[in-house]
């Protein structure tokens, strides 16, 4: 992760990250290691 | 520096200059010395929020001054203030990239997703001959959308795809 926030308009978390290329297609599940826990993302 | 940002900004910042402040006479990225109310600035047609608006840079001594004349003209408009963090959740809804986190000196614009920005049939430039040999990005930088909307996320978090742990 580079960075991220609260998006008000989507009203969802977001975040940036760099990515193996193959994975940049919309709609591809990964999870985020979070204080201990992974949360799911696309 | 102050900035006024959003949709009704014209219609704010209008009434306390002079300057004409339409589109045709202020075209986005330039930049005019106006006075706003009683306060000279070098108001800049820029935003880092993708919304009209305009940064307003003052002497520090008439801060308070400008703070103040933009309240007052803004509040029937329904002005609020606004600090970093709101400014940081509306660049990443526009896809605008920080450097320093989302982009640095080890990223290429075209891993970054600024490949717009770069004319490499303008001539030589510094970091050319790089970016021709570098071809096609096996990274890129991606916007994420966490299941959780209060999970929010630092920065520097792992991510894990079912195929290989990416990075961070």
């Amino acid at each position: 992760m580079t960075s991220g926030g609260y998006g008000y308009s989507v009203e969802s978390s977001i975040a940036y990250a760099y990515l193996p290329a193959e994975l940049v297609v919309p709609g591809t599940r990964v999870s985020v290691g979070m204080f201990g826990r992974d949360v799911g993302a696309e | 520096m102050l900035r006024a940002l959003g949709t009704r900004a014209r219609e704010i910042l209008q009434p306390l200059t002079e300057s004409d402040l339409s589109h045709e006479a202020f075209g986005y990225m330039s930049a005019k010395e106006i006075n706003v109310g009683a306060v000279p600035c070098l108001a800049v047609r820029v935003t880092f929020v993708g919304e009209l608006g305009w940064e307003l840079y003052c002497p520090c001594e008439y801060a308070v001054g400008l703070w103040d004349s933009l309240m007052a003209a803004g509040s029937p408009h329904g002005l609020v203030p606004g600090g970093y963090r709101a400014i940081e959740s509306l660049r990443l809804e526009k896809g605008y990239r920080v450097w320093g986190s989302d982009v640095t000196t080890t990223d290429s614009p075209f891993e970054a997703g600024l490949g717009f920005a770069v004319k490499i049939k303008k001539g030589e430039f510094i970091g050319r001959d790089a970016l021709d040999r570098a071809g096609e990005p096996t990274r890129r930088l991606a916007c994420l959308v966490l299941d959780e909307a209060k999970s929010v996320v630092l920065g520097s978090e792992p991510v894990r795809s079912k195929a290989a742990r990416s990075g961070a």
